[in-house]
């Protein structure tokens, strides 16, 4: 076999592994893109686009994968952040309203609580947010969020507890109207 | 309205515990991209990465295996270092004593010059040189 021919065989291989770590991985990269921006849309961008560049990496192999990935994905929210402030963007939710299927202003109340608690959300400081985002996007325990974030699991009860009503209150204080 | 009228209000539209766990549920629902997989985290990978983030989370059982570990390797380094040192000190040692042993009479009629590549050189202290080795008979006269 020469080595063209090799190369050519290892192509799906590595496509393969590629894939299985974007199955494994991606909506916990999401999740910590998210808590950096708070934005859904754009934290799933950073996760495909970090994964589309480690598709056309043709340097250096990557030792620590994750790392790479949280690294591309980041600067990657840089750029856009900085290249927002001088652009413009479609309005969230837009495509929605297309469809017929759903009520407009349904919809467009939706988007509007969901927005405020996004908002909310990014006013908790970090670690309040991280936990938050751990425990309501990927369902994680608090054994699991203790392992992840070096403490324990009553820490992360209170913490979690803590988050929670402080969220409430950025809530009442910016108005928001619970059913 | 006074700032107690304002509190009570406050205090009536504050979301309990509860209701904050279900509006995150709702709200994380329609957040997380539905294009998005499952995060399976009882898969091994899943759980390399939880060790990447936090190297510094161990187990006490698998700390006291390495710690077993290490001392076991360093032992082995040691007794291959002594070893190694005997072996040089006795090597070191026979090469002393044949040195003791050997007389006068087991100097070699080398030149301290011998590599100059000239032929001039003289290989004794009589001043005989190298050129003049050459006629030396080494076999005896029949």
């Amino acid at each position: 076999m020469t080595s063209s021919e090799s190369a050519a065989a290892g192509v799906p291989a590595r496509n393969e592994e590629i894939a299985c770590f974007y199955r494994e991985n991606s909506r916990e990269l999401w999740a910590i893109f998210y808590s950096m921006c708070s934005d859904p849309e754009r934290a799933h961008d950073a996760v495909q686009e970090a994964f589309v560049r480690l598709h056309d990496h043709q340097g250096e192999p990557v030792r620590d994968l994750r790392a790479w990935l949280l690294r591309v994905g980041q600067n990657w929210l840089r750029d856009v952040a900085r290249r927002k402030s001088s652009g413009c963007s479609l309005l969230p939710g837009l495509d929605d309203f297309t469809g017929g299927a759903v009520d407009p202003r349904q919809t467009a109340e939706l988007h509007e609580r969901q927005q405020q608690i996004r908002s909310a959300l990014a006013e908790l400081n970090e670690d309040d947010r991280r936990v938050l985002v751990m425990k309501y996007s990927m369902d994680w325990s608090a054994a699991q969020m203790a392992a992840v974030m070096n403490c324990s699991a009553a820490a992360i009860d209170m913490r979690l507890s803590r988050a929670r009503r402080r969220l409430a209150e950025i809530l009442v204080e910016q108005g928001y109207q619970h059913e | 309205m006074n700032s107690s009228d304002n509190r009570s209000l406050q205090a009536q539209s504050q979301l309990s515990d509860q209701q904050m766990d279900l509006l995150l549920r709702d709200f994380f629902a329609s957040e997380v991209p539905r294009a998005l997989p499952e995060s399976g985290f009882s898969a091994p990978s899943v759980r390399r990465v939880l060790t990447t983030i936090a190297p510094a989370v161990s187990s006490p059982a698998a700390s006291l295996r390495s710690v077993r570990l290490a001392a076991a390797l360093a032992i082995a380094a040691l007794a291959l270092c002594a070893l190694l040192l005997n072996q040089d000190a006795e090597r070191v040692a026979t090469m002393a004593a044949k040195a003791k042993t050997a007389g006068p009479e087991d100097t070699m009629l080398v030149s301290p010059q011998g590599d100059t590549g000239s032929r001039q050189v003289p290989v004794g202290a009589d001043g005989l040189l190298l050129q003049e080795t050459d006629q030396i008979q080494l076999a005896p006269p029949r």
